[in-house]
C-alpha cells in the first residue's frame, strides 16, 4: 500500500469546506448577479462547440445513412410528397405582389426625411384600446425590444404619439388626439412657441394659449419644440386648419389637423434617440 | 504524489483515462434524445465523478468533484454551483464513510454508487424544491434506475486505470 493513499490520512475537511464556500458563492453571484457570470458562460459555450458537435454526429449519420439506403418505392413516394409541396408553394408565391408592395410601404416608411438620426424600430399596429374614449393604439413590440416608456412613436408623414405602457411583446402608445396628451410645438413659418393638445377626435387638435393677437395663419406648419425634452425636436405635428379669435376671450382657438394619419396608420416607427430632444435642426428657418 | 506516480508505470497513468472519460460523459450528457427518453439518462458526470473518486484518490479529490460540477452545471445550463456543491458533498461523505474499510469489490463499489446516486438525486430534489423550481417528481427519480443499472458498464469501461 502507498503511504500516500486516502484510505490511511483523514479525508481533508479544509478543501472540503472551502469548495463548498466557492460553491455558495458561485451559486450566490448565479443568482443575484447573472451578468457577471454571462461572459464565462458564453466562452464556455463556445468551448463546449465541440462536444454538441460531437454529441449530434450520430444522428446526422443516422440520416446519411437514411438516404443512402432507401429503395426505389420510398423514393417514389417522396417525389410524390414533394410535387404536392411544390403545389402549395407556388400558390403561396403568389402572395408576393402583395408582400412586395408591402416592403415598398415600409421603405417609404425607412426613406422617410423626418427621421434624422438614430436607432429605431419599425412596429405593426395589432389593436386598438378597449376604452373608445381615449385614443391609444397597441403595436406589436415590447420590453424585448428594448421600449421604452416615454419613446416618441412616428410614421412617415409625422409624430404620432408617445408611449405609455410597455410590455414584453407589446406597447401601448398615446396617440396626439388623446385628450390627455399635450405636447410643445413651433410654428415653421414664425417660430412661435405653443402647446397642442388633443381634442378626443382623430382629425382634429387644438393648439392651447396662444395670444388673439398672434401672428397666426391658416396654413402653417407645425412642429414638434422639443422643449420640455420628451419629444424630438423638429418633426411634423400639423397644420393650422382654422383660427376662430372671439373678442371676449384672451386666447384664440386654434384647430390643427395632425400630419400623421393617427386613423388609418399601419406601420409606425418607434424612435431610440432622446438626445434629439436638444438638438434644433431646423432652426434656421 | 502524482509525480511519484507519473515515474511508475505508464499502462497505469489515469490521466487520458480521466480526460477521455469527461469528454464521453459530457457528450452523453447531451446526446440529443427526445424528452420522454432523456428524463431515463442516466447521471453519467455523477458516475465517472465518483468513479476517479473512489478508485483514484490520489488523482481526483473533492477539486476534482467541484471542477466536475461546475462543468456539468454549463452543460445542462443549470444554476451554476448547484451540481457542483452537490458533487462535492456527495464525494466528501463518500470518502469520510469509506475511509476506513477500503474493500473496494465490484459489489461494494456498486452499493456505494447506488447510495451516492441516492444521495445526489435527494439533495437535487431538496434545492430545487427550495429553489421553487416546480418539475416532475416521477421525473426527477427516473435517472435513479437508469444509473444504477449503468453502473457496471462505467466499471468496466473505466476499470483499466483502477487501483
Amino acid at each position: 500500500m502507498q503511504p500516500n493513499i486516502f484510505s490511511r490520512q483523514p479525508p481533508s475537511f479544509r478543501s472540503f469546506i472551502i469548495a463548498v464556500i466557492t460553491c455558495l458563492v458561485v451559486l450566490f453571484f448565479d443568482w443575484r448577479m447573472p451578468y457577471v457570470i454571462q461572459p464565462a458562460r458564453d466562452v464556455l459555450y463556445a468551448a463546449y462547440n465541440p462536444i454538441y458537435a460531437l454529441a449530434s454526429y450520430p444522428v446526422l449519420s443516422r440520416e446519411w445513412l437514411n438516404q443512402q439506403t432507401k429503395s426505389e418505392a420510398q423514393l417514389r413516394r417522396e417525389n410524390t410528397a414533394m410535387q404536392a409541396e411544390l403545389l402549395q408553394a407556388q400558390v403561396r408565391l403568389q402572395k408576393l405582389s402583395e408582400l412586395s408592395a408591402e416592403n415598398t410601404r415600409l421603405r417609404g416608411l425607412l426613406d422617410t426625411p423626418l427621421i434624422i438620426d438614430g436607432r429605431m424600430e419599425i412596429a405593426e399596429v395589432i389593436g386598438t384600446d378597449a376604452d373608445p374614449l381615449r385614443h391609444i393604439i397597441i403595436v406589436n413590440r415590447g420590453s424585448m425590444d428594448h421600449l421604452k416608456v416615454g419613446q416618441t412613436v412616428l410614421d412617415d408623414k409625422g409624430i404620432m404619439g408617445q408611449i405609455i405602457n410597455v410590455y414584453p411583446h407589446s406597447s401601448r402608445v398615446m396617440l396626439l388626439s388623446d385628450k390627455e396628451h399635450s405636447l410643445s410645438v413651433r410654428l415653421e413659418r414664425t417660430g412661435m412657441r405653443a402647446i397642442v393638445s388633443g381634442t378626443g377626435d382623430l382629425g382634429r387638435l387644438k393648439m392651447e394659449y396662444v395670444p388673439t393677437s398672434a401672428n397666426i395663419q391658416v396654413g402653417d406648419k407645425v412642429f414638434s419644440s422639443g422643449l420640455g425634452e420628451h419629444f424630438p425636436a423638429g418633426y411634423a405635428v400639423g397644420t393650422v386648419a382654422k383660427i376662430r379669435r372671439h373678442n371676449s376671450g384672451e386666447f384664440a382657438e386654434i384647430d390643427v389637423t395632425p400630419a400623421a394619419q393617427l386613423a388609418t396608420g399601419h406601420h409606425v416607427v418607434v424612435l431610440f434617440s432622446d438626445s434629439l430632444a436638444k438638438e434644433q435642426p431646423y432652426a434656421d428657418r | 504524489m502524482p509525480i511519484a506516480k507519473l515515474k511508475r508505470e505508464k499502462r497505469n497513468d489515469p490521466l487520458w483515462g480521466i480526460i477521455l472519460s469527461v469528454i464521453v460523459g459530457s457528450v452523453l450528457m447531451v446526446y440529443p434524445l427526445s424528452y420522454d427518453i432523456s428524463g431515463w439518462r442516466p447521471l453519467f458526470m455523477l458516475m465517472i465523478m465518483l468513479f476517479w473518486v473512489v478508485c483514484q484518490p490520489t488523482w481526483c479529490g473533492v477539486w476534482f468533484a467541484f471542477g466536475m460540477g461546475i462543468f456539468t452545471d454549463l452543460l445542462l445550463d443549470a444554476p451554476l454551483g448547484l451540481n457542483a456543491l452537490s458533487f462535492v458533498i456527495v464525494t466528501f461523505l463518500t470518502r469520510f464513510l469509506i475511509r476506513e474499510r477500503r474493500i473496494l469489490t465490484f459489489g461494494n463499489l456498486w452499493t456505494i454508487a447506488t447510495l451516492v446516486i441516492i444521495a445526489h438525486l435527494a439533495f437535487m430534489w431538496v434545492t430545487q424544491t427550495m429553489g421553487g423550481i416546480h418539475f416532475s417528481i416521477a421525473r426527477h427519480w427516473q435517472p435513479l434506475m437508469t444509473s444504477i443499472i449503468t453502473w457496471p458498464i462505467v466499471y468496466y469501461c473505466l476499470a483499466k486505470w483502477r487501483i
